[in-house]
């Protein structure tokens, strides 16, 4: 029985594959969740593996540990098929972290990591290993040492959480394997899980693999990346080659930035916004806005796709901010000066291309009155006003200007945001 | 920690002891400590003390009579204790108790059968009513067994499912044979609350192999339980072979239940609170929680059936004494360990 669970492949090199996933389809009911998927595993690397909800990811790591059942393919752990391997075999050579673990029964912490020893005892022989010592060590790397004695239900989720990896090093496993063991944790915590584990791989050589959920964790933790989508695997490689803008993007569904960051040196993405239509729409939609008052609205119709643009804004307005960052076409001018004749031509240039124009509850002073007169006489182009109170800072001159347009058919009053873009919609 | 463990097994054991002779001098005919103690330690362990002053029928009350059946309650408590804490350690659920699946409903079906059908013969001590009691408690576990498993898996939940609709499937039946039994009306429902009543040494030599052997094998796994505890797929990653495990604890389970169920009728609340009552006192570990229970059950229940046998001149069911005396009881240790968490 022992010799069974002895390491198999003594002389395997670094790089070698320590699990191989081969071509494997798993199914709940008639709803196939992977479908022929393969990728290795190598030994000694961090692997993460990232992806949407819904992709599979806890799946690919159930039927590594043997909880699920394939429908097709096999896995070979070692070189060894999953489906020959004994659960005592399989347990001396992987220890698994679930994302959250809760026992209804009062179990101190010494005896929950304890059970990571069971792989290696025999209910007739004595064990021939120091328990106690693994023990120990176990949780004095996990700094878990100090409350061993404490009821597991008494502890906070970070130390739950370290209790589950000491059981894990206890079973002295050469590989680790980790379902989002830090997405229940604040940022420390998430941190310190995430210094742990990647102090076990790169000291004591464990071979890790973790889904992430966090993609700045990942690049930053991972010498391997897998995306995996509901479609497969798109692309397994180094954290740089992964995570791609380009890559990411369409997986994700949204919108984002990769940069380096120079400060801990990993390739870094900053998310947008969440791609709500997948295809540019070919309306053109010019917003008199500033102030802040174009916030969601700017975000809400970029995230549609809309055609935007936005004139006249004043440097150093919010909205010219998230104009520059959206990447939209906009005039801008120097704040508490006139509008020149340039800004008013190319502001004149980008309402003619536009189909709706859409005037925001932006309040109107002698500076931004300009913006207002430029749209005043556009009978051909939908034009939505949003309602606010007190945005006359002209002496009445703008209510003026709104009391007309409101009589044209071309314009709609909308009294709320809702209103606005069911206007938008027709 | 475990020599406290340790500590409370020789305490509980020696109260169990203390319960045992007191329980002899209680009855009918009233015995004094001293005599019932020369009796025994002369029957047991062989040696000769003087007995001349001790009367004979004395004599035979005591080792004919009450001390057989208080090892009939001991075994019968310890092991419907054992097993409840084994249920509701392979069922992660607290209300779990050895009938959970039905079992009971199997044995009083059978009893039902086998009071109606006026077979009277015995073998090795087993009456025909028993030996049918325990046939049906046993089928009708391998029957839930074989309706809750799907592919190679017995998932819990369809196991408790299907354990509660064949149970009451075959009480609605039970129910019909008590309505067209006539004068075995009584005899039925009596056996279905339990009764220690005329049982003594044959009714334990024939059912001790089977719960024997059936408590060592779940103590053997009392540390797959245990991880059992902290769900099956944990339990499979930390390398034991948790289906397999089920399967030998569920089937012993219930075959040591059927077992002592067959001879002493249906006695409730036993095999519920005994565990819960155990694991306050020395915590979830099987380990300790195994042979806690089993001692606490038998302390329990020889208490409940000296108290059924002469609180009053007509002997009442044992199975209502461990209800009326467990429930409050138990109620009792809940809110403790409510306010001890608060």
């Amino acid at each position: 029985m022992q010799n069974e669970t002895m390491p198999i492949y003594e002389n395997n090199s670094l790089n070698s594959n320590i699990i191989e996933i081969k071509n494997i389809t798993v199914k709940y009911g008639d709803y196939e969740v992977l479908k022929n998927i393969s990728f290795n595993i190598k030994k000694g690397e961090f692997t993460s593996i990232i992806g949407p909800n819904g992709a599979g990811k806890s799946t690919v790591l159930k039927s590594i540990m043997k909880n699920i059942d394939l429908s097709s393919g096999d896995i070979n752990i070692k070189g060894k098929s999953i489906k020959k391997m004994s659960h005592k075999e399989k347990a001396c050579i992987i220890g698994f972290v679930p994302q959250e673990f809760n026992i209804s029964f009062d179990f101190t912490v010494y005896e929950i990591v304890a059970m990571g020893r069971n792989p290696y005892l025999s209910k007739f022989k004595k064990s021939k290993y120091d328990d106690n010592a693994i023990i120990e060590e176990s949780l004095k790397k996990t700094n878990t040492y100090e409350f061993k004695d404490k009821y597991f239900n008494s502890l906070s989720g970070g130390e739950k959480q370290r209790v589950i990896i000491a059981r894990a090093l206890a079973q002295q496993p050469e590989i680790l394997i980790l379902d989002e063991a830090t997405s229940s944790l604040d940022i420390h915590h998430q941190l310190d899980i995430l210094e742990l584990i990647h102090s076990l791989n790169r000291e004591d050589g464990l071979s890790v693999v973790t889904i992430m959920h966090d993609l700045n964790l990942a690049s930053r933790f991972s010498d391997n990346i897998i995306l995996l989508s509901k479609n497969g695997i798109i692309k397994q490689g180094k954290p740089s080659e992964v995570i791609d803008e380009n890559v990411l993007k369409n997986v994700y569904d949204m919108d984002m930035v990769v940069r380096e960051n120079k400060l801990l040196s990993y390739t870094e993405i900053i998310p947008l916004r969440i791609r709500k239509s997948k295809e540019n729409k070919n309306i053109h939609i010019h917003v008199i806005c500033g102030g802040g008052t174009g916030e969601y609205i700017l975000q809400k119709l970029y995230s549609e796709r809309y055609g935007i643009s936005c004139g006249i804004l004043s440097e150093g307005d919010s909205d010219l901010d998230l104009c520059r960052s959206l990447n939209l076409d906009f005039v801008a001018e120097n704040p508490f000066s006139k509008f020149s004749k340039e800004s008013i031509e190319k502001n004149k240039q980008l309402i003619d291309k536009s189909d709706i124009i859409i005037l925001t509850d932006v309040a109107v002073g002698h500076g931004n009155l300009d913006n207002i007169k430029m749209v005043e006489n556009i009978k051909d182009k939908k034009i939505i006003i949003l309602h606010s109170v007190n945005r006359d800072f002209v002496d009445g001159e703008y209510e003026k200007i709104l009391e007309r347009l409101i009589k044209f058919d071309n314009v709609k009053y909308a009294m709320n945001l809702k209103e606005l873009f069911g206007f938008l919609a027709e | 920690m475990k020599k406290n463990i340790g500590k409370i097994l020789i305490v509980s054991t020696i109260i169990l002891l203390l319960v045992i002779i007191i329980s002899c001098c209680i009855g009918a005919a009233s015995i004094k400590v001293s005599e019932a103690f020369k009796i025994l330690i002369n029957k047991i362990f062989k040696i000769n003390i003087n007995m001349a002053e001790i009367a004979d029928s004395t004599q035979t009350i005591i080792w004919k009579i009450r001390f057989p059946r208080i090892l009939v309650a001991l075994l019968v408590g310890g092991t419907l204790s054992v097993a409840g804490a084994t249920y509701q350690g392979l069922l992660k659920n607290p209300m779990a108790d050895p009938y959970v699946i039905g079992v009971s409903s199997g044995a009083a079906f059978g009893a039902a059968i086998g009071i109606c059908s006026k077979i009277v013969f015995n073998f090795f001590g087993l009456s025909f009513v028993s030996i049918m009691a325990f046939v049906c408690a046993v089928l009708v576990m391998l029957m839930v067994y074989r309706i809750a498993k799907i592919g190679s898996k017995v998932p819990i939940t369809t196991l408790l499912l299907s354990g509660i609709a064949v149970g009451n499937f075959l009480t609605a039946f039970t129910s019909l044979i008590m309505i067209f039994a006539g004068n075995n009306m009584n005899k039925i429902f009596f056996w279905t609350m339990g009764s220690f009543s005329g049982k003594g040494w044959e009714q334990l030599v024939s059912v001790l192999p089977y719960v024997v052997i059936g408590i060592i094998i779940i103590y053997f796994y009392a540390k797959d339980l245990n991880i059992i505890l902290l769900g099956g797929d944990t339990a499979s990653n930390l390398g034991v072979n948790v289906e397999k495990v089920k399967k030998i604890l569920l089937i012993t389970s219930t075959v040591i239940t059927a077992a002592v169920v067959s001879i002493s009728g249906i006695i409730g609340f036993i095999g519920l609170i005994i565990p819960h009552i155990a694991r306050m006192v020395v915590g979830p570990d099987n380990k300790s929680l195994i042979p806690t229970s089993f001692v606490f059950g038998a302390i329990l229940l020889i208490i409940c059936d000296t108290i059924a046998r002469s609180i009053l001149s007509q002997e009442i069911p044992v199975g209502l004494i461990t209800s009326i005396l467990g429930g409050p009881f138990f109620v009792y240790l809940l809110r403790n360990k409510k306010r001890e968490i608060n």
